[in-house]
């Protein structure tokens, strides 16, 4: 046999073995998209984007079957949801862990929106450090590969050479663009669903734009910018902590406030309902006020792929 | 590791070698080029929508021309069947499309933009049964002059016959054992199945 014969055969192998852990996920008119076995007491991760409103959707297991799932929680900032399937089924694929994907691995997409697998094939294009997702979502890493996105391939598993799982494929989060998310962020985001239905984020009620401290300040604060506020929500955890237009925010509960990435990240979840300081530049003069920092509303449904 | 990647150019290099030997360009007065494959002595294999006319010149490798002439077409399965010289032109080694699996390494060889015998390759996608289709749906780009050229598996065999796109990244296939199904209930088959050693 020659080198491209083993390479052929070898692939098809690793798609046959990896499919026993990819199902499909009807979640949405047209067509389904597929999930991954995730525990072997029936948790099923997919892409938060291809379920609509439902609260159920019926899942096709590799072995032909179906079996019904609850919608137990998703995050759309990560693209992700978690499904609990009423009869378990599938197998649990092997995870990369930290450290092992490398630029170049090849790399497979798997799916399932039809009764049987399917795949195609590229490379790990990209791969580097936590970013945020454009919805504020925290993402370990930043994981791009250069497979085609089939209809139906969101939810599914980007398969490593070892039939490791080293994320899962989402064409949603940033568009025209083979984007996976990568396992920590899956174990993270998934655990939190499971307990808590949402991943919580913190909530303001400002719109707020990047500006360039007076020299003075910069001095003192050891920042040169901060978020200059040009809305404040009505009702909002901002209006009541007494936040006006034309305040400069410098820090949220210690962290400094340079750029907008800062105020995100400031806003994680553990800080929803306290009391947290919150120093603002007022008439050339800093202050503290305290805002009890409120929860995110759920984005409103638009995507549709 | 490098004699890996030496081993799989090498590879499928022969494998573009041999899927040219048996692939034609088929011509035809005001309608342009698409590709063929010299299925079985005598016998050229291409899409319904490149025989457009029942007279072509076919180019085979190595330059020869040869006029050949329509024997029977298919809109629905997009293929049709020339007839040219049986002495001419080395055929194909004809694989059975039924063994493919999605992630087998495929090539796509044809005539795109004009450009004789290019090779692309990918993967399986999906082997019939995707979108209640028979074709074979692959990971790679056929472009315009790719119709009615070869699709091949790991081991040189042709597999398939190309037909079209399907979105921007999704190339289709007729399976081979449609295309036998196809010369057999057209009455060419017999002949045609002579498989290569």
């Amino acid at each position: 046999m020659s080198a491209l014969e083993h390479l052929s055969e070898a692939l098809a192998a690793a798609v046959q073995s990896a499919g026993e852990g990819v199902v499909r996920v009807e979640g949405r008119r047209r067509i389904p998209s597929s999930g991954i076995v995730w525990s072997a007491d029936g948790l099923v991760v997919t892409a938060h984007h291809t379920i609509d409103r439902r609260s159920e959707v019926q899942v096709g297991l590799p072995d032909g079957k179906a079996t019904a799932a609850k919608v137990l929680g998703r995050d759309p900032a990560t693209d992700l949801a978690v499904l609990r399937l009423s009869t378990a089924g599938g197998r649990v694929l092997k995870r990369i862990e930290e450290g092992q994907a490398k630029v170049g691995h090849l790399a497979l997409a798997l799916g399932r929106p039809g009764d049987s697998i399917q795949s195609t094939l590229g490379v790990v294009s990209a791969l580097e450090g936590g970013w945020r997702s454009p919805l504020g979502g925290h993402i370990e890493h930043y994981l791009q590969s250069d497979v085609v996105m089939y209809p139906g391939f969101s939810g599914g598993p980007l398969i490593d050479a070892w039939g490791r799982v080293v994320g899962m494929n989402t064409s949603a989060l940033l568009r025209g663009i083979a984007l996976a998310i990568p396992v920590a962020t899956i174990e993270r985001v998934s655990q939190a669903l499971v307990e808590h239905g949402r991943i919580r984020r913190g909530f303001l009620g400002v719109g707020v734009q990047p500006a360039r401290l007076p020299q003075p300040m910069e001095d003192r604060s050891g920042q040169s910018t901060g978020l200059l506020v040009a809305s404040v929500e009505g009702g909002s955890p901002a209006e009541r902590a007494g936040v006006m237009l034309g305040d400069v925010l410098l820090a949220l509960g210690g962290e400094r406030l340079a750029g907008m990435e800062d105020l995100l990240a400031a806003l994680g979840g553990d800080v929803v309902g306290k009391a947290t300081p919150l120093e603002i530049l007022r008439g050339g003069t800093s202050t503290t006020l305290s805002v009890t920092v409120g929860e995110r509303p759920a984005p409103s449904e638009e995507e549709e792929d | 590791m490098d004699d890996l990647l030496e081993a799989l150019s090498r590879d499928t290099a022969e494998v573009a070698e041999r899927a040219r030997e048996s692939l034609v360009t088929v011509l035809q007065q005001g309608v342009g080029a698409g590709s063929g494959v010299l299925w079985a002595p005598g016998l050229v294999v291409t899409n319904a929508h490149v025989a457009r006319r029942s007279r072509s010149v076919v180019t085979l490798a190595g330059g020869q021309e040869a006029t050949a002439r329509r024997r029977g077409r298919d809109f629905q399965h997009d293929l049709a069947v020339l007839e040219i010289d049986p002495a001419l032109g080395s055929p194909a080694a004809i694989g059975d499309s039924g063994e493919l699996r999605p992630g087998e390494w495929v090539y796509a060889v044809g005539n795109p933009w004009g450009v004789p015998g290019a090779l692309t390759a990918g993967v399986v996608i999906a082997n019939g049964g995707g979108a209640g289709t028979e074709l074979l749906e692959l990971d790679l780009h056929l472009r315009p002059g790719h119709s009615g050229g070869a699709v091949l598996n790991a081991r040189g065999e042709v597999v398939g016959i190309n037909t079209m796109m399907n979105g921007p990244d999704v190339g289709l296939a007729i399976p081979s054992a449609v295309v036998r199904r196809y010369l057999a209930q057209a009455g060419l088959g017999k002949a045609a199945f002579r498989r290569a050693a």
